[in-house]
């Protein structure tokens, strides 16, 4: 267990180095003299190494070797950083993260052909002296004598130490503290079949190698109380620790020896391994065990090897202190109402003020809580300038990333979401918006186009640009382009806003990639799903010659919704108050009826269409004498409609209880079962009972339809359940 | 019996629905609640009668005699609500199945379960389990696992002739 408890840390400790590695190289692009970003980058790889050699993983540590010795090059200015490099280093980036997620997965680590390929990548820039240090072979040793010595301290303890009231496993940790282990073996010789140990006796004994400043005397001091019982030898090896390689080599694996030797040639060895077959395999053909018990093996060995299920995240403590406070003050308050109330004596006032106190106190609660999950975008914008980095490479271009906002918050789950949709506009940005060096000279720009990725809260929502200053998208073209697919009847004129929403049709982007200079839209229906998803919307803005921005709007939590409740029929309704502009009574002349076209209210001379909710959910018509109908004015996506509701009940937060199981338990049931688009959700109301969150977009959509009326025709329901993301559910 | 799955018992929980007597498994059904508040579902068919809070869980609730086209459940005294978990890939679905009231918990052994006869039976033999016996009373053992997985086979059915039209759109951006 302790060994994977150790990969586990491991991993996850490797992908935050490996994640800082690439960030410091991307800023290292940016800046190629900022010491401080090389000698992070140094650390890293060092720090890597370190961590494989005690997980005991050989390929990683012989490969951040490499790195590790061209980056001390780096450091000291004998290397100077380039273009090419910094490729390099990412490319090995990749490699130590597909070890890692190789080591995470329970495999074993070897060097492929393909790791091997980079590594030679890295002899040129190894340097004379590096590549002799990484040999072994020179017999100088690369210690300074005045650093720190070298000590083999031999340990064989008596069996009844612990009855001496000492513990080997407390001298091998002081023993740690003074210097670095270079080494440890345990000696496991004395130890006897299972069944006759003793958990009271020590059969254990160690060598360690250890390199430390301190003197013998000092490690003596170590072992003051068991040098006269036990068998302890510390002797000084610095001398001979110039040998230490050939001393190591005792432990290396035959075909490594044979390589360094020059003997052979490491692709033949590799040859050689792959051809080799596993244990499991051998056993089994020389009948010592049974295949199927062999599996069962093998089954529990990849199951104690799968270290990486459960998601994780990374909470500042500051966040987790906050929570234990609230929940403290939380303990007091409750025992103040619970007095209160048992407390015949308690005034009104006492236990109104008390259970005021207890609202605020778990409003905190629930903020706190929430903010948990929330993680800044830093991490992810940094992982899309990698990706912006390998677009622009394939295509000849030149593109700087800048990330603005980074410390901006979002939901956890909500970034996760977003990843694929970002990484889209991204590269949409780079193929299609950033020109070609020739052709930003020639149109009087920097050859090196810009990708801005910025975050930000405003208004209550997360927005989040993907922007570039490269040619823009014409309107012109995208129209002509629709008229031609038949998306735009001819004829009809459009806003400058909605032929860009065209970008985001379904259908429309494989048509327009044959246009090169409008082939934006590869796949933005797929964006725009995503981020409908995640309750946001999305809008492109652009200029031609200037630039194109992407903008997405997102809900700060998924959970929790500021709402204004609503009675419709028997039900009550939540409608977002994000999506609400205003409310309008329906006094006399305010609702027009257009034959053909529904009715239309008034708003201060604007016409708005409207929808009675009742009608769009199927319920009866409420008798208007009995209710308080109010026209709730909402928004989407620009456009402004009237929602009538029998009576507005007020303002409420609404915990989200998403219905998606239900709805997949009735379309379990019953094969035409549709979910209905216009419901978000549910929520539990103040009383017990449940309500039902509004998705506005989708109330449009039941009400108005889009220019046809999507509800009736096979290609429409087709087109709504791949939006759901219904068609893999059910199939 | 103590190592009988959580599925599938001995015990059978009966209920009516209108005049006749069925039974499940009690492996499946989680608890019995009363029939109170609950809100309907826009654009859902009449045997999906709404959804109950049960503890700040989200449940629907189904009507089995509409679904089996065997009458309305009318509000009584007795009516009331099992709550009923199904198994749906590799997760726990939890549903509500209106009954005009709940009878007793028995136990019957499987050699006195009777398979469905071919004919005769109002509901459809494919969502049952088989006939039990009970003194002098004969009662239909339903399966719910069967039954929430009816929507399936036809969907899969259905998805079977619409999908050419489906990947079209969903499949096309992507290129």
């Amino acid at each position: 267990m302790d060994q994977i408890a150790l990969m586990k840390i491991f991993v996850s400790e490797s992908e935050d180095l490996l994640a800082n590695l690439e960030q410091g190289l991307m800023s290292l692009e940016a800046d190629t003299a900022d010491d401080e970003v090389i000698h992070m980058i140094f650390r890293v790889a060092h720090t890597l190494k370190g961590n494989a050699g005690i997980t005991g993983i050989d390929a990683i540590v012989s490969f951040a070797h490499v790195m590790e010795g061209v980056l001390d090059r780096v450091r000291s200015h004998a290397l100077p950083v380039s273009h090419e490099l910094i490729t390099l280093l990412l490319n090995a980036g990749d490699v130590l993260k597909e070890m890692v997620s190789a080591a995470a997965a329970g495999a074993v680590v070897t060097l492929t052909e393909e790791h091997q390929l980079v590594l030679d990548r890295f002899a040129p820039f190894a340097g004379d002296g590096a590549a002799k240090a990484e040999a072994g072979a020179d017999a100088t040793s690369p210690r300074a004598p005045s650093g720190p010595s070298v000590f083999a301290i031999d340990m064989r303890f008596r069996e009844d130490i612990f009855a001496t009231g000492q513990d080997p496993a407390l001298l091998l940790q002081e023993l740690g503290a003074l210097g670095e282990v270079l080494q440890i073996q345990t000696d496991v010789s004395r130890l006897p079949p299972l069944d006759q140990a003793e958990a009271t006796r020590c059969y254990l004994s160690w060598r360690m190698l250890l390199s430390t400043n301190a003197s013998r005397s000092d490690l003596e001091a170590v072992f003051l109380f068991v040098m006269e019982d036990n068998e302890i030898r510390i002797e000084d090896v610095t001398k001979s620790f110039a040998g230490r390689r050939e001393a190591q080599a005792a432990d290396k694996k035959l075909g490594e020896l044979l390589v360094e030797q020059g003997v052979v040639q490491q692709a033949d060895v590799l040859e050689v391994v792959s051809a080799q077959r596993k244990v499991g395999e051998l056993l089994i053909e020389a009948g010592k065990v049974k295949r199927d018990e062999l599996n069962k093996v093998l089954a529990k060995q990849e199951a104690a090897r799968r270290v990486r299920q459960n998601s994780s995240i990374r909470v500042d403590t500051d966040k987790l202190d906050g929570l234990v406070n609230l929940v403290g003050e939380l303990v007091i308050c409750v025992a103040q109402v619970n007095q209160n109330a048992r407390d015949a004596a308690a005034t009104h006032e006492a236990r109104i003020a008390a259970a005021e106190v207890l609202v605020q106190i778990s409003r905190d609660l629930q903020d706190q809580a929430m903010s948990l999950r929330m993680v800044p975008v830093r991490e992810t914008f940094d992982r899309f300038k990698r990706a912006a980095r390998d677009v622009a490479e394939q295509l000849g271009k030149f593109v700087i990333v800048e990330a603005t906002g980074i410390e901006t918050e979002l939901d956890k789950n909500v970034i996760e979401q977003l990843a694929d949709p970002l990484k889209h506009m991204i590269r949409n940005c780079i193929s299609h918006g950033i020109e070609s060096p020739a052709e930003r000279i020639a149109a009087g720009k920097s050859d090196t186009g810009r990708v801005f990725l910025r975050a930000a809260q405003r208004e209550g929502r997360i927005i989040i640009e993907v922007a570039d200053d490269g040619r823009g998208v014409d309107p012109e073209r995208v129209l002509a382009k629709a008229r031609e697919l038949g998306l735009v009847p001819p004829g009809k004129t459009l806003s400058e806003r909605e032929i860009y929403e065209l970008l985001f049709a379904p259908g429309f982007s494989t048509a327009a990639q044959v246009n090169e200079i409008s082939g934006r839209g590869v796949g933005l229906d797929v964006v725009k799903r995503n981020v409908q998803e995640l309750r946001g919307t999305v809008e492109i803005e652009s200029e031609l010659g200037k630039g194109t921005t992407f903008r997405i709007r997102l809900p700060l939590t998924l959970a929790i919704i500021d709402g204004m409740t609503a009675k419709v029929g028997p039900e009550t309704v939540t409608i977002p108050l994000l999506a609400v502009i205003e409310l309008i009574e329906p006094a006399a002349g305010v609702i027009k009826t257009v034959a053909g076209k529904g009715e239309l209210v008034d708003v201060r001379g604007e016409l708005l269409p409207m929808v009675r909710l009742s009608d769009v959910f199927d319920f009866p018509r409420a008798d208007p004498k009995t209710v308080e109908s109010k026209v709730v004015v909402v928004e989407n996506q620009g456009r402004k409609f009237g929602v009538m509701v029998d009576r507005v009940l007020g303002m409420e937060q609404a915990v989200i209880k998403p219905l998606d199981r239900s709805f997949a338990l009735f379309s379990r049931l019953d094969g035409r079962y549709e979910r209905p688009e216009g419901i978000a959700g549910a929520t539990i109301l103040g009383d017990g009972s449940i309500g039902l969150i509004l998705d506005v977009h989708g109330i449009e959509r039941m009400a108005f339809g889009g220019d046809r009326d999507p509800r009736d025709t096979r290609e429409a329901r087709a087109g709504r359940d791949a939006r759901d993301g219904r068609v893999g559910a059910a199939a | 019996m103590a190592t009988a799955s959580a599925t599938r018992t001995n015990q059978y929980l009966t209920f009516k629905l209108g005049p006749e007597v069925y039974a499940i498994d009690v492996g499946s059904a989680r608890q019995i609640v009363e029939f109170s508040l609950i809100t309907q579902i826009p654009k859902t068919p009449p045997w999906i009668r709404g959804v109950i809070n049960l503890r700040g869980t989200v449940v629907p609730v189904l009507d089995l005699k509409l679904k089996f086209e065997l009458g309305v459940t009318e509000r009584s005294v007795n009516t009331c609500v099992i709550i009923i978990e199904v198994a749906s890939e590799g997760d726990t679905l939890v549903v509500g199945v209106l009954t005009d009231g709940v009878q007793e918990v028995f136990e019957l052994e499987a050699s006195q379960i009777e398979p469905p006869p071919r004919f005769g039976m109002r509901v459809s033999t494919e969502y049952l389990r088989g006939m039990g016996r009970r003194g002098d009373q004969l009662f239909i053992i339903l399966d719910p696992q069967k039954i929430f997985s009816a929507g399936e086979l036809e969907r899969a059915a259905d998805a079977a002739q619409v999908a050419p039209t489906e990947a079209a759109p969903g499949e096309a951006p992507r290129a």
